[in-house]
């Protein structure tokens, strides 16, 4: 930490990963994608009723932390961090999965929109016959919605990550303006779009059922997740480099504990109010979820995703722990997972049900998806962003007497 | 500023990292005890440089907050099942939702008292701030070094460990004038004679 200061930092290229690690994710995703095809498109109603839910499930998953991760990402160039430039190629691995192949499924899923939404089934009863909710909700105007929300999403985090990726190459004056102005846009387009998204793609499995919180909601486990899954990361990425030093990982570790406190929080407030209230519309969604055993995951993910990392993460040293650390972030993943589950089949089930093995197959088929696009960015891109003004403050840091 | 272990060679610098730098040397390589440090802000990573044990502002802290918030969870149990029964939307009276905000901010308001409080006594400011200054300037652009020295022999090694480390200024706090809550200086002895007894 007082050792001497470096003046220059040499690339040092990209990451060795064995192509059996990126092939094999690569085909365990084409694999499980393939089992969930002749699932969804072959099997019996009830067998596509449960193969789209799953991919349903298993999609938002990993949008939502590429997302988030997107979202951290943003929010660095905003304000100006300089802590986190030694580890900026972590968000932006996981950000690439929306432009190397995520953004396929939230449009891939339009094909299940009847299986999905109960307001889109061929003799659906809408819940408000005669309101805009009734038109609003349908299936043309949905791929319409869809296509409106994720392209522009996609697109800007896609320039956020190839911005910061031409300046490894060559060094260009203007490049941190310009940055900045995208990441600036890129979050007044967020805001907007993903709290529309989780309203129209997620909150509409329960289309009697609404809470202005549930963007916020959406979004806070999206950033929690993508900030455990960077923490997780942070430690593979110290086996490569000793620049990145305890007092990284510290930081990362505090943001992990204080996203979970956030998304208590969140949480906390969206049950409490509707729960205070009591109105029969709104209840119903948590009396669904509280009733026929679902209570079971609704501790389950409180535990993951706030009690456990929050006690767990109370002592300093305890952040920079790697054993500590990756008890509670491969909880919090497993809680946000738990999560969507939660909230998106019981609107088909009113027992609980655990996910078939065409659900885990469909999972490990996005994830396979997901695992192959963050290996080839590593295999592809030096781990280093040695061409940010700003990687000489991070590993020396200067920042903390600036 | 309370606290100064007198007498103690003192070492000014103008450099945040110029200090550090040295703290850890006296203490590593030097094997210095009891060192301090003043600086006009506070210092990343001066805690590990000077060697400081963990400060109980902490322990009061958590105190704090479960005294809090254990009070404020009884008062509104109290007050709502016992003192004065309310139905309210059919809830059961020991609805704790509810009350999951007010028991939070209670816990945390008397955590910060006690965080603040714990401060200012760990510092010598409460009861009685003391205002005891080694140099004005610390509150604007000086930083300095506290070596508590014992005996001549360790003094003479303390003031030629700081003329190594191009130190601005070398000065001897000899005693604490505690009437006047003043530091009481004494001169440094020129380089080759020795102490004037």
């Amino acid at each position: 930490m007082h050792g001497p200061k470096l003046s220059h930092i040499d690339d040092p290229g990209p990451l060795r990963i064995p192509p059996v690690a990126t092939m094999g994710a690569l085909a365990v995703g084409v694999l499980g994608l393939l089992v969930f095809l002749i699932a969804a498109f072959t099997g019996g109603e009830e067998m596509r009723q449960n193969a789209w839910s799953g991919f349903f499930v298993s999609y938002l998953f990993f949008f939502f932390l590429a997302m988030g991760a997107a979202a951290f990402l943003a929010i660095q160039y905003v304000t100006g961090a300089k802590w986190v430039v030694v580890l900026k190629r972590l968000p932006e691995a996981l950000t690439s999965f929306l432009y190397r192949g995520g953004f396929v499924f939230p449009l891939f899923a339009l094909l299940g929109t009847g299986y999905i939404y109960s307001w889109a089934a061929p003799d659906a009863t809408y819940p408000y016959p005669g309101t805009v909710k009734d038109s609003w909700l349908s299936p043309g105007i949905h791929v319409g919605k869809v296509i409106v929300y994720v392209v522009p999403l996609v697109l800007l985090s896609y320039f956020l990550v190839a911005a910061s990726l031409r300046a490894d190459k060559k060094t260009d004056p203007g490049l941190r303006a310009r940055q900045l102005r995208t990441a600036i846009i890129f979050l007044v387009c967020f805001g907007f779009l993903f709290s529309l998204f989780s309203w129209d793609v997620v909150m509409s499995v329960e289309p009697k059922w609404f809470s202005t919180m549930f963007g916020v909601y959406c979004f806070s486990g999206a950033f929690l997740s993508a900030i455990a899954a960077m923490m997780l990361l942070t430690f593979f990425l110290r086996r490569h480099t000793d620049l990145v030093q305890g007092r990284h990982v510290y930081d990362m570790g505090t943001y992990v504990m204080g996203f979970a406190t956030f998304m208590a929080y969140i949480g906390f407030s969206q049950f409490m109010l509707i729960w205070y209230a009591n109105l029969e519309d709104e209840t119903m969604f948590y009396i669904k979820r509280f009733e026929g055993n679902w209570v079971v995951l609704a501790v389950a993910l409180s535990a993951l995703k706030f009690i456990i990392p929050f006690v767990v993460l109370m002592p300093p040293r305890m952040r920079t722990n790697l054993y500590a650390q990756a008890f509670c972030c491969g909880g919090i993943l497993l809680g946000q997972l738990i999560d969507i589950y939660w909230i998106v089949i019981p609107a088909y089930s009113e027992t609980l049900v655990l996910p078939s093995l065409v659900n885990v197959a469909t999972f490990l088929g996005v994830a396979g998806i997901f695992g192959w696009s963050t290996l080839s960015f590593f295999s592809s891109h030096s781990y280093l962003p040695v061409g940010d003004p700003d990687l000489l403050s991070s590993v020396n840091g200067d920042y903390l007497h600036a | 500023m309370a606290r100064i272990h007198v007498p103690a060679v003192l070492g000014f610098y103008d450099d945040a990292d110029d200090l550090m730098h040295v703290a850890e040397k006296a203490r590593v390589q030097e094997g210095f005890k009891n060192l301090d440090a003043y600086s006009p802000y506070p210092i990343h990573g001066m805690e590990e440089a000077l060697g400081l044990q963990r400060s109980w502002t902490s322990t009061a802290a958590r105190f704090g907050l479960f005294a809090g918030a254990f009070l404020g969870f009884s008062f509104q149990s109290w007050s709502s099942a016992i003192d004065w029964p309310v139905n309210i939307g059919g809830k059961p009276f020991i609805s704790w939702p509810a009350w999951v905000p007010i028991t939070f901010e209670t816990g945390v308001l008397l955590a910060g008292f006690c965080n603040l409080f714990a401060l200012l006594i760990a510092c010598g400011m409460y009861p009685k701030p003391k205002t005891m200054i080694l140099s004005k300037r610390i509150t604007n652009d000086r930083f300095v070094m506290v070596i508590p020295v014992t005996g001549e022999e360790e003094e003479k090694r303390a003031i030629a460990f700081l003329r190594r480390h191009k130190t601005l200024k070398v000065k001897i706090a000899d005693r604490i004038d505690k009437k006047r809550e003043r530091v009481i200086f004494r001169a440094v002895p020129v380089e080759g004679e020795t102490t004037a007894s």
